[in-house]
């Protein structure tokens, strides 16, 4: 799964104006919830009647759904469409055999936003180097805010610790995959997050994709701030910042954003550097069972057009296409999300990845992880309930 | 009455088994994209509109 | 419960109408073709979920399966994966505790929400018929989300008014995160949804008790609670015998409130329940074989625990 920041309205309407100037035809765009989308992909794809044409889908559940026969093969597009100018590591997990099935449809990335009052006040700096960051972290953290706010189960941010001490989460091993938690990297990472999650947050073990800027805001009526720290996906910076009353909708609160009280950096590696966290974004490919085939590659034609990569990027989702980069602009959070994303991993493009993610198994792992088990049993445990899982379609 | 009660279940039933049946007839010419409606699927929130508070 | 339960269900459909007798040559074939739309309605909608799920609970059937490729038939292979499988047997074990623990609780206090509005006047049996019918008239996502809010760790009213009792520290306190408390949560929830249902059933049966077997009793010097123990359970007795089935049931398959609960807490396996695992193995993992071999297993438990109550039923209807 992606991170779920998404095409705003002036693209939309960008793209059914365009589709209807190209074809004549309607174009509909339908929003599905990240959190349902594996299901309704799952029963809407195989049916002709019901699929949709063209569907964005989360990179990690690309593998999976390339493999089983749901998308039409583009590969004679592929060219047209950005050929290797498009973001590589997206292109590899949308194609099977040497066959492109699922392009890139934008990218994402996380990094670290943090308080630069809490930081001042502690005569803490910002980190660079991942142990160092644990470190400040301790420093910051008390009974009513966390150093370094992290969900238990939050497998997504977690893995980032696994990927920056050398470890990852599967290995290919011929045509077959498997779970690599036991691999003494991964583990030495886990425990590195395991103690920071224990000395350095207050949420609770079973947190897991939540909405960590809310507890960087100082909340109405609340002293401070639940987290000094956080990390979360690049577009959180619009939901972060000084709280006010919507002008508009006084029900509702806004954020703006304050270089005074808040700041952005990129996961420091264990050494230095950047460590690699989990690429977000998304795939984009078309129906196999569609039958309005010419309609959707037209559609395909102008979402990879230099217009819409540039929409893209000028609304901070990263352009598919390596040429139109610099849309995302120049600010903080465009050369974190640029510098983060340089060094970000996919998960594993094997066929069982979606089933692997859909069971709910990292976040249990995770969960018992930081919850303080020992991580080389429960990794070996896992490992093999993963196994199951993996190759899989 | 009864008979007039009869046609009109039997009519309803045969709706009933016909709808079954049924399939859309026209299909249009996959290969032509003119004239195309096709439905694309987004996922996810807009980031502008998530909650900034508890 | 073939041959004795059958003659007296006959005899019952043909001996009590004292009208006008029914002349059999009038039965055309009007009935059986009026019923075929139902029939076939039936059949389509719950016949073809059910047949496809058992003939699938045999097959190899995962997502390639569901984009076009053969499924092969595996006998009896998912079953015996399931015998195997101690997660299986867990989530089974915790929701047949669950489902019983909820449907009781449910049922006890839903007979003596009935007696209280059977015994008080009437504006406040009103009130209480209002309150109920909204609770029980509540959708159950926004239940589900009330109670959510209610034991929020950080902001629900349920730990900051346990923390206000002195000497009790509750402030923070993750209701959500650990599995008893999580099905506690759920287990309130669900009885908070389901009693207005069973006190309405039962206050209908109540209503049907004579006054004057109340008064005879009374003056025979039974106390209120022989007079309860005695006289009104005996007599609301199958009502409450299928009341308690029918939570039973719902209480085993239960799904949307432990999902949308789950989405707030964990999404770790030590939180699923019966319908939430099978969700689980089949749209989430895309296991659909595995999941229609435990639905059917699900199915075979309903049935075992109503045939015990069908049988119940009928013998009490025999002794009538």
């Amino acid at each position: 799964m992606a991170d779920g920041g998404d095409t705003p309205d002036t693209l939309r309407d960008y793209l059914k104006t365009e589709y209807k100037k190209a074809t004549g035809g309607t174009l509909t765009i339908e929003e599905q919830g990240w959190g349902d989308a594996l299901a309704k992909l799952q029963t809407a794809l195989p049916d002709a009647d019901n699929t949709p044409d063209v569907t964005e889908i989360g990179n990690t559940w690309s593998p999976t759904f390339t493999n089983v026969g749901a998308f039409s093969d583009i590969s004679d597009m592929y060219d047209e469409l950005g050929g290797d100018k498009l973001l590589t590591s997206f292109v590899d997990v949308g194609k099977v055999d040497g066959k492109n099935y699922a392009l890139p449809y934008y990218f994402g990335s996380r990094y670290v936003f943090y308080r630069k009052d809490l930081y001042a006040a502690a005569g803490v700096e910002v980190p660079t180097t991942l142990p160092q960051l644990t470190e400040i972290a301790q420093k910051l953290h008390n009974d009513s805010t966390s150093g370094f706010y992290l969900g238990g189960e939050d497998w997504r941010n977690g893995v980032s610790w696994i990927f920056a001490y050398g470890g990852d989460l599967a290995k290919q091993d011929g045509d077959q995959w498997k779970s690599s938690l036991s691999d003494p990297k991964s583990i030495e990472g886990l425990e590195a997050l395991q103690e920071l999650y224990t000395s350095a947050s207050n949420a609770p073990v079973t947190e897991a994709d939540s909405t960590p800027w809310v507890n960087i805001n100082t909340q109405p009526e609340a002293a401070g701030p639940e987290a000094a720290t956080i990390i979360a996906p690049g577009w959180a910076h619009w939901s972060i910042g000084d709280l006010a009353p919507d002008p508009k909708d006084d029900t509702k609160q806004v954020a703006t954003w304050n270089d005074e009280v808040f700041g952005a950096y990129v996961l420091p590696g264990v050494d230095g550097g950047v460590a690699p966290v989990f690429a977000g974004g998304s795939n984009i490919a078309i129906s196999a069972s569609s039958k309005n085939q010419a309609g959707a590659r037209e559609l395909m034609k102008i979402i990879f057009s230099k217009e819409y990569q540039e929409m893209l990027g000028a609304n901070g989702l990263g352009p598919a296409n390596s040429d139109y980069v610099s849309s995302l602009g120049d600010d903080q959070f465009a050369k974190a999300l640029i510098e983060s994303a340089l060094g970000s991993k996919l998960t594993p493009a094997a066929v069982g990845w979606a089933g692997v993610e859909g069971s709910g198994l990292l976040e249990e792992f995770f969960g018992k992880v930081n919850a303080g088990g020992d991580v080389a049993s429960l990794a070996a445990e896992y490992d093999k309930k993963i196994d199951e899982l993996i190759n899989k379609s | 009455m009864k008979r007039k009660i009869a046609s009109i279940a039997a009519a309803t039933a045969a709706l009933v088994v016909l709808a079954g049946c049924s399939t859309p007839s026209e299909a249009p010419n996959p290969d032509d994209a003119k004239g195309q409606n096709i439905t694309f699927w987004l996922m996810g929130v807009t980031p502008r509109t998530l909650s900034v508070t508890t | 419960m073939s041959a004795p339960t059958r003659t007296p269900a006959r005899a019952r459909m043909s001996s009590p109408a004292p009208g006008p007798r029914i002349q059999p040559r009038r039965t055309t074939g009007v009935p059986y073709v009026l019923i075929v739309p139902a029939l076939i309605a039936l059949l389509l909608g719950l016949g073809y979920p059910l047949i496809w799920q058992i003939v699938t609970s045999f097959q190899k059937y995962g997502l390639s399966q569901q984009f076009g490729k053969p499924p092969e038939f595996v006998g009896f292979d998912n079953f015996a994966n399931l015998v195997w499988d101690g997660e299986f047997w867990a989530v089974l074990v915790r929701s047949l505790l669950f489902c019983v623990v909820t449907a009781a609780v449910t049922v006890v206090i839903g007979v003596l929400m009935a007696v209280l509005m059977n015994a008080v006047g009437r504006t406040v049996r009103l009130i209480l018929q209002i309150s109920m019918l909204f609770a029980w008239a509540m959708p159950v996502a926004a239940a589900t989300t009330v109670f959510i809010w209610l034991f929020d760790r950080r902001r629900g009213v349920v730990n900051y008014l346990l923390d206000a009792i002195p000497g009790v520290d509750m402030n923070r306190y993750d209701w959500l995160g650990n599995p008893l408390t999580f099905f506690f949560v759920a287990s309130v929830l669900i009885i908070w949804m389901s009693v207005p249902f069973v006190s309405f059933a039962i206050y209908a049966g109540l209503t049907q008790i004579s006054e004057e077997v109340m008064e005879a009793a009374q003056i025979d010097g039974a106390g209120a609670w022989q007079r309860f123990r005695r006289i009104i359970l005996p007599m609301v007795r199958p009502v409450l015998s299928i009341v308690l089935l029918l939570q039973l049931i719902w209480d085993l398959r239960v799904f949307a409130q432990i999902t949308l609960l789950k989405d707030a807490g964990s999404k770790s396996g030590d939180f699923d329940l019966l319908g939430t695992y099978i969700y689980k193995l089949g749209t989430a993992t895309g296991d659909f074989g595995m999941a229609s071999a435990v639905s059917i297993v699900v199915l075979l438990v309903t049935l075992a625990i109503s045939w015990v109550y069908v049988r119940e039923l009928i013998k009490e209807d025999e002794a009538q």
